[in-house]
């Protein structure tokens, strides 16, 4: 009798709560809800909100007075502003909201920090399409696009692109991160942003040739020498490298409809100097075979059912392309007709690795018109690319998400808010027994 | 016959002569101050010499532009003059005395665009910084002649969040409600700071 109640005893031990490390297991019903107006920020870049434009506020903007100490309670009111056409949106999208409700929980054990999103869409489907290669009956060439690009606005390509749900996390290390947050790492020169500069000159700086990037993404403003933070006046590769060392980045995370639901993950990447990836490797990489200009893999049809998919298929059914699940390299013989379409990403949970794996437990479920999404982030990482989150600790928080097949600064944020595990906070997180 | 005499001799009509003077005598002095400043010292009046590009038509509170608290009031907009002529009956002279500055005026008739165009403008924004400094060390008292804290009523919340905000953190009107006016001049580098010991 002894030796049955020990190991009960012990099976107990280790097994641990029911919803040990699975965020869909969590009892979300215990834990409070924060709700959270995400509203459109158009072009309200750090430069524009340090420039007399930000009437009455560009001088305490640059002394680092926070967004909210006057616009709080005024995000519906922005959002629906911005929205419709403003000196700060000169793409207005029509029919596009300018705000978006969501609900906020966040819980936390021993081991992880444990988050549930809920956001009612724009449209009446899930955004689980993504741009994909279209074969015109003799090449395949990208077909779809956000919406804020021309081809878009212009009507020659439809509007395609995944929904996403991001958090952007700090712990006190980046200077003005917890009163103004992502404006911080929004400026001019940005993709979709004011005074966008020609590929050449992006290429020819050298902070740029030395990351081998093509265009301007997220940055910080302690990564540049001049005091407008200019895209182009970064400092050198050493200079930023003491400053993630000292932990002056932010931690970047997505879930994405199409590139990492579909395995259960979200990816992980951090701002600095640019908006990088964590050290090793996603969950989703290019499907382009750069030497045929063909795509790298297709459907496996024995297990998907066919080799491709077409215009019909895309938000009736999930169309990403997983490595392991439902992929075989690419036939260019395998008797391809005009309309056939194959995702241009690849997607796979097996090949991600290192600091970019972390984020390998989200995910979201779409159901009448709302998004759900549970995501588990492990405490206490200790990669150099992550904000580690620990029991005790508060850190500042923005949110963000791309609804609506769009990409870039066409997303709807927040404010910053902090989030305390086990301490004092704008929203304290429930710690679970 | 001297002066006197007839004088005398019409000095009923005299009587009245005197006293249709004085009464007007003394109806000027009481109507001296609203006459200059709501009929002579009309915005249309000052823009004559002051030239309208001097001013930011797209911010300017006078009448332009409605005062954005008070959109469906004509009446309550403001005028150069409830910021530049100050309160009181001396003090409505300037009004007239100011033209001493009259050779700017010569300078105008000789080169009336390029002068105003070019070499005034670092002049202008001399003025700006002079005249900010000395609102941000006097509590903003031009602003607060006519505007009264207590009464301000906030048109969006932003409003009601930063007015909380400055009462907390004692700033004054000037440090956010700058070129609201004006040709726009950028705010200098430590503008509105105030002197401490230590900073010699």
């Amino acid at each position: 009798m002894k030796r049955i109640a020990l190991a009960i005893g012990i099976a107990v031990l280790l097994s641990g709560p029911a919803f040990a490390g699975d965020p869909a297991a969590v009892d979300w019903s215990k834990v409070p809800t924060k709700n959270i107006k995400l509203f459109w920020p158009g072009q309200s870049t750090y430069q524009w909100l340090r420039s007399p434009a930000h009437k009455r506020a560009d001088l305490q903007t640059k002394e680092g007075q926070a967004c909210v100490a006057c616009h709080k309670g005024e995000e519906e009111e922005m959002g629906n502003k911005l929205i419709g056409g403003h000196d700060l949106e000169p793409m207005p999208i029509e029919g596009k909201n300018g705000v978006i409700d969501l609900k906020f929980q966040v819980a936390y054990d021993k081991q992880d920090a444990y988050f549930r999103f809920q956001w009612k869409t724009l449209n009446d489907y899930a955004g689980t399409a993504h741009p994909y290669y279209r074969f015109d009956g003799k090449e395949w060439k990208a077909y779809g696009y956000p919406k804020l690009d021309e081809v878009v606005q212009d009507g020659e390509q439809p509007g395609i692109y995944e929904d996403r749900m991001s958090m952007m996390i700090d712990d006190g290390s980046v200077p003005m991160y917890e009163t103004q947050g992502c404006w911080l790492t929004c400026h001019d020169g940005e993709r979709d942003s004011p005074n966008l500069p020609e590929t050449a000159d992006i290429k020819a700086n050298a902070l740029f040739a030395h990351l081998k990037k093509k265009d301007v993404r997220k940055y910080l403003p302690s990564t540049r020498t001049d005091e407008n933070a200019s895209w182009d006046m970064g400092k050198t590769p050493e200079e930023i490298a003491k400053i993630k060392a000292a932990g002056g980045f932010l931690d970047l995370m997505q879930w994405r409809g199409h590139r990492s639901n579909p395995v259960g993950m979200s990816d992980d990447f951090y701002v600095l100097e640019y908006r990088n990836s964590d050290a090793g490797k996603n969950p989703f990489g290019s499907n382009s075979n750069k030497e045929t200009h063909t795509p790298k893999y297709m459907f496996d049809e024995k297990v998907f059912g066919k080799k491709s998919v077409t215009e019909a298929d895309i938000r009736k059914m999930e169309t990403t392309l997983i490595r392991e699940k439902n992929a075989v390299p690419f036939d260019p013989n395998a008797g391809w007709k005009e309309g056939d379409m194959i995702p241009k990403y690849i997607v796979s949970r097996e090949d991600s690795k290192g600091s970019a794996k972390d984020n390998d437990r989200s995910k979201g479920v779409w159901k009448d018109g709302v998004w759900t999404v549970v995501w588990a982030r492990k405490l206490g990482l200790t990669n150099p690319d992550d904000k580690a989150l620990k029991e005790g600790g508060v850190y500042s928080f923005g949110f963000a998400t791309h609804d609506d097949n769009i990409t870039t600064r066409g997303h709807h944020v927040s404010f910053p808010m902090t989030i305390g595990f086990g301490a004092k906070a704008d929203i304290e997180a429930t710690k679970l027994n | 016959m001297d002066i006197f005499d007839l004088l005398f001799k019409y000095r009923k009509a005299v009587n009245i002569a005197l006293g249709v003077i004085a009464v007007l005598f003394v109806s000027w002095i009481f109507a001296y101050e609203p006459v200059t400043r709501n009929f002579v010292a009309q915005d249309a009046v000052c823009n004559y010499c002051h030239l309208p590009w001097e001013f930011n038509s797209d911010e300017r509170l006078t009448a332009t532009k409605p005062h954005l608290a008070h959109p469906d009031d004509k009446t309550s907009q403001a005028t150069c003059v409830d910021c530049h002529l100050p309160e009181g009956w001396w003090n409505t002279t300037y009004a007239y005395t100011h033209f001493l500055s009259v050779t700017d005026l010569f300078g105008h008739m000789r080169d009336r665009d390029s002068e105003r165009a070019g070499d005034w403008i670092p002049p202008r924004a001399a003025t700006a910084y002079r005249v900010r400094d000395r609102m941000f060390e006097n509590d903003s008292n031009t602003c607060r002649t006519c505007h009264v804290e207590a009464e301000i009523k906030f048109t969006r919340e932003r409003g009601v969040n930063a007015h909380k905000l400055a009462i907390k953190e004692k700033k004054t009107c000037i440090e956010c409600h700058n070129n609201l006016v004006h040709r726009p001049v950028d705010v200098r580098a430590n503008a509105f700071k105030k002197a401490s010991p230590s900073d010699g």
